[in-house]
């Protein structure tokens, strides 16, 4: 391998031209994608009005959000991205430090100071950036405990939900006025969060040896996995407030869509951690029963601890199908991340512009997937070494 | 002390004998529920007494007075004037229709991918690679989005179409060639049934022939091969029942051949793009789940390379393919509700213009529960089956 990479010609002629079909191949490949790239090329340097995306980019990230309280997303954003660093340092401690993601954090905040100079994102992006960078070498120096990394990461989420979200001191944000990727974060994160403990009762329901119980959880299960989830979240817009009370306060958009996409994502979750149960060799449940556990005591300290940890790359597997999936609540009229592009593509100061913000969205929408399944993919990698 | 005495005496207790409590336990859980549906069920009931909704399904029967851009239910089109079940007839109709082209393109071109990820050529697996992991983690609202704004709907105009070979590309939708019945000449279908079964008679037979005495007769192609004659042989039989329909432009748009309209095709594009990312990557893992030696084993044995892949690895293969192959043709069925979002006629879309003018909401939901239900366990059922019947056999 190395010898091939030292050697460009032998390299070519082992990986383009090894036999006469591959050098066709090759030739005709590099015609077309060459010819692809200059008509993109061509068009993304001069018809292309590029414009649209830094004027609409305060709503394509927060929506309408009310500026005098951006600071709440702000504070949350550098929290995040401290405690962010804080766990890829200490789940990296024993590697030697990569240098590729601090060049890329350096671009990205050069960028922002560049552009947006003057603005609060020009000097906020670099320092979240900063805080990313301190949170890795604070990782690598301080040694903790995974308890502590889940602790800090539950505490978080309740700190940055209640934070952006609600009512202390300087008045409460509506969630009508959550938007764009925000609002994309906000409910996938709720959502898979929310899921978890549903999904984990479904799943232990599903094994269990109660006919009952195992049949209503296999039937809600099966229907929810077997529906689209623009059915659910239709459902759910249409149907929650007729589950309660005529006196009880209404529940807002975001709220139902909320429920919709956890009850979606529980059924998701279920099969997953079913999975993983699946994995703990029957053994492990026998000898706790033979120590005397009893079977509460064995599912919460031996088989949940055991099945759970296999399962965590298919859960971060399942928050990025998630995260794609929240661009559905555009169609019932929320303006999510899709929502507020489509928002600015009928928008007629922007006539004519159509790939744009689509592109756009999806490359915003690619950086987060493709990041979080490397991750996963790390993390799957590490368990697997630690068994 | 008599046996019947120690017996009595330590017999355990009904709150601790694991069997009553199983059913104490259930009986619980069950009041629970019940319980619990009975609240919810209250105050919908008590809801929709207070908003002046019925709950019977009536509303199916009356004249639904909306227009469905598109497709027909039994090949009869559909007017205004029809009921509201014929409607929804004609949404199924285009979510089957699309649904079914989309699995079958999406299986080739993901099949093509999922073979390029391996191939040895570093461009090509590079370029599926990208495809695959471009496709893959965006989400497919957004690309449907950019295959009908940004795509279809940005095609020239009927007048400046682009032709190519018959074929006519704008945006007022595809055209292509198509072949039609002459009028008032002999119905081509019996043919069609003819040539069909018996090009699957030869495959069975031939199959069989091949398991049991070992032969070695190109089933798949002579199969084809039989199926191309009879529809030839059929054709003069019959006095050339068909001809060949060319779109052409009138003053009014594109008339004849057959044609795709631009939501139809922009839907299409959009799922087969984004399932084939998904069944490359599952064909691949199949593939690579064969063992090594299985390749090398065939071809020690003087195998020629088609015939490792078609007798020994896909066979192998396919067994590990097929359960998340059927996983896609299912998400492929439920994703195509996304029509809602370009404005194509499926089923949801359909029962949703419905709920939304009659006011039967709740009507129209539990109908497109039941049928995305039915579908799915429809297609899972068929998975299930081809599983069965490739299982690995041990003695």
């Amino acid at each position: 391998m190395l010898k091939s990479k030292t050697d460009p010609v032998r390299w070519l002629r082992e990986n383009l031209f090894s036999t006469p079909w591959n050098t066709i191949l090759s030739i005709v490949v590099v015609i077309v994608v060459g010819l692809f790239f200059k008509s993109l090329l061509e068009w993304s340097l001069t018809k292309a009005r590029w414009a649209v995306i830094p004027a609409n980019f305060r709503l394509l990230m927060v929506g309408p959000y009310p500026l005098e309280q951006l600071w709440r997303v702000w504070t949350s954003l550098i929290a995040i991205s401290l405690a962010a660093g804080f766990s890829w340092g200490t789940s990296t401690r024993e590697q030697p430090l990569p240098r590729a993601p601090f060049v890329l954090l350096a671009a990205i905040a050069l960028l922002a100071l560049v552009w947006q100079f003057g603005n609060p994102s020009g000097t906020l992006v670099p320092v979240a950036c900063v805080g990313l960078v301190a949170g890795v070498f604070l990782g690598r120096a301080i040694k903790t405990q995974n308890k502590v990394h889940y602790f800090l990461w539950s505490a978080l989420f309740f700190v940055c939900v209640t934070l952006i979200g609600f009512n202390f001191g300087s008045g409460e944000v509506p969630s009508s006025l959550w938007g764009g990727l925000l609002l994309t974060v906000l409910l996938s994160v709720v959502s898979i969060v929310a899921s978890f403990p549903l999904g984990v009762l479904l799943a232990i329901g599903r094994r269990s040896k109660l006919p009952v119980v195992s049949g209503f959880c296999i039937f809600f299960i099966e229907v929810v996995r077997g529906v689209p989830l623009i059915a659910v979240l239709f459902m759910a817009q249409l149907f929650v407030p007729f589950f309660f009370p005529a006196d009880f306060p209404q529940l807002d958009k975001v709220a139902r869509a909320m429920i919709g996409m956890t009850l979606f994502s529980a059924a998701y979750m279920a099969e997953n951690v079913r999975g993983g149960l699946q994995n703990v060799p029957s053994g492990q449940d026998e000898a706790a029963r033979a120590i005397g556990l009893t079977a509460t005591q064995t599912l919460f300290l031996i088989v949940l601890p055991q099945g759970l940890r296999a399962v965590i790359p298919t859960i971060v597997g399942q928050f990025i199908a998630l995260f794609k999936d929240t661009s559905l609540v555009e169609i019932i009229g929320l303006t999510d991340l899709v929502g507020i592009g489509e928002a600015v593509r009928n928008n007629p100061d922007w006539l004519g512009v159509t790939r744009e913000i689509p592109i756009t969205l999806g490359v915003i929408y690619f950086i987060f997937t493709y990041s979080m399944s490397l991750a996963a993919k790390n993390l799957e990698q590490r368990l697997k070494t630690s068994n | 002390m008599t046996s019947d005495q120690f017996h009595s005496e330590t017999r355990v207790p009904f709150y601790r004998d694991v069997k009553m409590l199983a059913v104490i336990a259930q009986i619980v859980f069950v009041m629970l529920v019940v319980l619990t549906v009975w609240v919810l069920g209250q105050n919908l009931s008590t809801n929709l007494k207070t908003r002046n909704l019925s709950t019977s399904f009536e509303f199916l029967g009356r004249t639904a007075g909306f227009q469905v851009a598109e497709g027909s239910a039994f090949g009869v089109p559909y007017s205004s004037e029809d009921t509201y079940l014929k409607a929804i007839v004609v949404g199924l109709f285009n979510t089957l229709r699309v649904s079914l082209l989309g699995i079958v393109l999406a299986t080739i071109l993901g099949v093509v991918i999922g073979v390029a990820r391996l191939s040895s050529n570093w461009l090509v697996n590079r370029i599926a690679l990208v495809y695959v992991e471009v496709f893959r983690n965006t989400p497919l609202l957004v690309q449907l989005i950019f295959w009908y704004f940004a795509g279809v709907l940005t095609l020239p105009q009927v007048k400046q179409a682009v032709q190519f070979g018959g074929a006519y590309l704008s945006n007022q939708g595809f055209f292509m060639p198509w072949l039609v019945q002459k009028p008032d000449s002999v119905s081509f279908v019996p043919v069609w049934i003819l040539a069909i079964i018996l090009a699957v008679a030869t495959f069975v037979i031939l199959e069989r022939r091949r398991v049991n005495l070992g032969s070695n007769e190109p089933a798949g192609w002579l199969a084809i091969g039989v199926l191309l004659l009879c529809l030839v042989v059929g054709y003069f039989v019959l006095g050339q029942p068909l001809e060949l329909d060319l779109p052409r432009t009138t003053n009014f748009g594109i008339a004849g051949g057959a044609s795709l309209s631009p939501e139809f095709a922009a839907l299409l594009i959009g799922l087969v793009v984004y399932t084939a990312s998904f069944i490359a990557e599952t064909v691949r893992a199949g593939i690579q789940a064969v063992n090594k030696g299985q390749w090398e084993a065939a071809r020690a044995i003087g195998m020629s390379y088609s015939q490792t892949l078609q007798l020994i690895v896909l066979p192998q293969a396919l067994r590990v393919i097929i359960p998340p192959l059927g996983n896609q043709y299912l998400n492929l069925t439920k994703n195509s509700s996304l029509a809602t979002a370009i404005g194509f006629p499926d089923m949801f879309n359909v029962l949703n213009t419905a709920g939304n003018q009659s006011g039967f909401n709740l009507q129209t939901m539990l109908i497109a529960l039941l049928v995305y239900l039915v579908l799915s366990l429809t297609i899972s059922s068929f998975v299930n089956l081809y599983n069965t019947a490739t299982r690995l056999k041990t003695r």
